[in-house]
């Protein structure tokens, strides 16, 4: 039993990490219908910028605000070298597709350049050493940190996107760009603004999932996209508390299938999840809530 | 207040307008009518600076705003009510309202709020609820309400009748007729050339992009030959 709970423990500050990528995924893709590949790239560049923080001697929540700042701005580049260029001339959303594959390779190539190929480590910090033992169950500081960190990121989307002008703009041309022209927003700068929060979140997730395992690669980031897309596809295109929801799945799943079937297994059946969804519910888990959609 | 001066607008090679010339001036209630395809919405989108014009002026308050982005429209005082109404229908009631007053920053805008919920007590009791959700006259109550909400001086509605029962309809120009009495400039477009007239001062006609005859609202009531395009010949 306490193999349960300790696995349980871990998918979720896992699955938390996941969440606040999602988060992230699903504003480009869903919302502003966009195929941004290097999301991924955000994210790795996210824990660097984190990491390297931390190395000039920033405490951990101030290297959190540098990863979250620098995926941002990363972010709102890839909007204004690619995506608004491509628009305004008329590109396909392919085009779009191949030119933010190029741009995260790029990126990943840079990475390697600097950092190099090496898995890197975070300095020590309080964090690591800090665990309680609960009936056999070890929680981590480290783990009551990022779950607590990635709620706060949860809740403040939440209040951006439904509570604030800027989240009832992004929702507005989400909808129409021309009924979000009609109303006085200005598109060009909502969409740039969204591709900031998406950033950022990527970057955040990116500085607390290198924590969690206390390993960061150039590479961290392909397999998360890969996994972002997963999550957005469970809790449906486009739906915030969806991609909440699914990347606590995820994170459950793959933890328990480690612990109790095997680890080489995690991927086949955490993908094999995505398969059987889409086959049975392809709007996503959460179809039935479609006008909750942010 | 707006001046077209021979405006043209073309999609490809396919000219919408071919050089129409209106005035509306300060305080008054004009109406465009015209049949489908005339080139009615496009005026409107020309005026807003939701496509571009190929040649022409348009004149807000003596500045021209031909090249002015669309937001930036919005801002100078000039709203649209959109064709079909076009609520975001994914969101609620009042976030419509309130992304209407989104190019404002003052402090008023709880209190027009407030004014709009008083104008059309519907809203208010479905507040929360999806705008997708309401019935067509609901959204057309939205639609407006939407447009007041940037405090507009010239008001601008696309076939606000489109599609509503007619109790709704009179309900919808009595609105109108309210918000051009408390001082808005209203420019209507409509297909429905009586109801429009009944409540203009003043109607332009627009045929395949060009204006074909105006006057006085009255007198076109009474021409021979708008009676028998525009109003059945009744």
């Amino acid at each position: 039993m306490s193999t349960f709970f300790q696995q349980l423990v871990n998918g979720i500050s896992l699955g938390s990490t996941y969440a606040v990528f999602a988060m992230g995924c699903t504003l480009i893709f869903g919302v502003l219908n966009i195929v941004n590949m290097a999301q991924g790239a955000f994210f790795m560049a996210g824990a660097y910028f984190g990491l390297e923080a931390a190395r000039l001697g920033l405490p951990t929540p101030l290297a959190l605000v540098v990863a979250l700042l620098g995926g941002g701005l990363l972010g709102m580049l890839s909007e204004l070298v690619i995506f608004r260029t491509l628009r305004a001339r008329g590109g396909h959303r392919w085009m779009g597709l191949v030119a933010s594959l190029a741009l995260a390779r790029m990126m990943v190539g840079l990475a390697q350049e600097i950092f190099g190929t090496q898995v890197q480590r975070y300095p020590a910090n309080g964090l690591l050493q800090i665990s309680w033992e609960i009936a056999d169950v070890r929680i981590q500081l480290l783990q009551v940190v990022i779950l607590v960190v990635s709620l706060l990121l949860m809740a403040l989307l939440a209040f951006v996107l439904q509570r604030s002008s800027t989240g009832r703009a992004i929702r507005t041309v989400a909808f129409s760009e021309d009924v979000a022209r009609i109303v006085g927003v200005p598109v060009g700068r909502t969409i740039l603004a969204t591709f900031f929060l998406a950033g950022a979140l990527a970057g955040a997730a990116g500085m607390l999932l290198g924590n969690l395992f206390n390993v960061v690669s150039p590479f961290m980031g392909e397999q998360m996209l890969v996994k972002g897309l997963t999550v957005i596809i469970i809790g449906g295109l486009g739906n915030v508390p969806g991609a909440v929801a699914g990347g606590f799945m995820l994170g459950l799943i793959e933890v328990f299938s480690v612990a109790y079937v095997s680890s080489s297994f995690r991927d086949a059946i955490g993908f094999g999840l995505i398969f059987f969804i889409l086959l049975v519910k392809p709007n996503g888990l959460f179809s039935g809530f479609e006008e909750r959609r942010a | 207040m707006l001046e077209l001066r021979k405006l043209c607008v073309g999609y490809g090679p396919i000219d919408v307008l071919k050089g129409i010339s209106l005035s509306v001036p300060t305080g008054s209630c004009v109406c465009l009518i015209g049949a489908n395809g005339a080139g009615k919405t496009t005026t409107l989108s020309a005026i807003c600076g939701l496509v571009a014009a190929s040649s022409g002026d348009i004149l807000f308050e003596g500045q021209p705003i031909h090249c002015v982005a669309a937001d930036v429209i919005v801002r100078r005082g000039v709203s649209l009510v959109p064709e079909g109404r076009r609520v975001v229908s994914n969101m609620s009631v009042e976030d419509n309202l309130l992304v209407g007053a989104y190019t404002r920053r003052d402090d008023k805008i709880g209190v027009d709020l407030e004014s709009v919920y008083r104008r059309f007590g519907r809203l208010r009791e479905r507040r929360k609820q999806f705008a997708g959700q309401m019935s067509g006259g609901e959204q057309q109550m939205l639609a407006i309400g939407r447009a007041l909400m940037a405090r507009p001086r010239l008001l601008l509605l696309d076939e606000p009748s489109m599609g509503l029962a007619p109790q709704i309809v009179n309900d919808i120009f009595r609105t109108i007729r309210e918000i051009n009495a408390a001082g808005t400039t209203v420019l209507l477009v409509e297909q429905n050339a009586r109801k429009a007239l009944s409540i203009a001062s003043y109607g332009y006609v627009l045929e395949s992009g060009r204006i074909n005859s105006e006057g006085k609202a009255g007198d076109l009531l009474k021409s021979p030959q708008i009676v028998a395009a525009y109003l059945g010949g009744a």
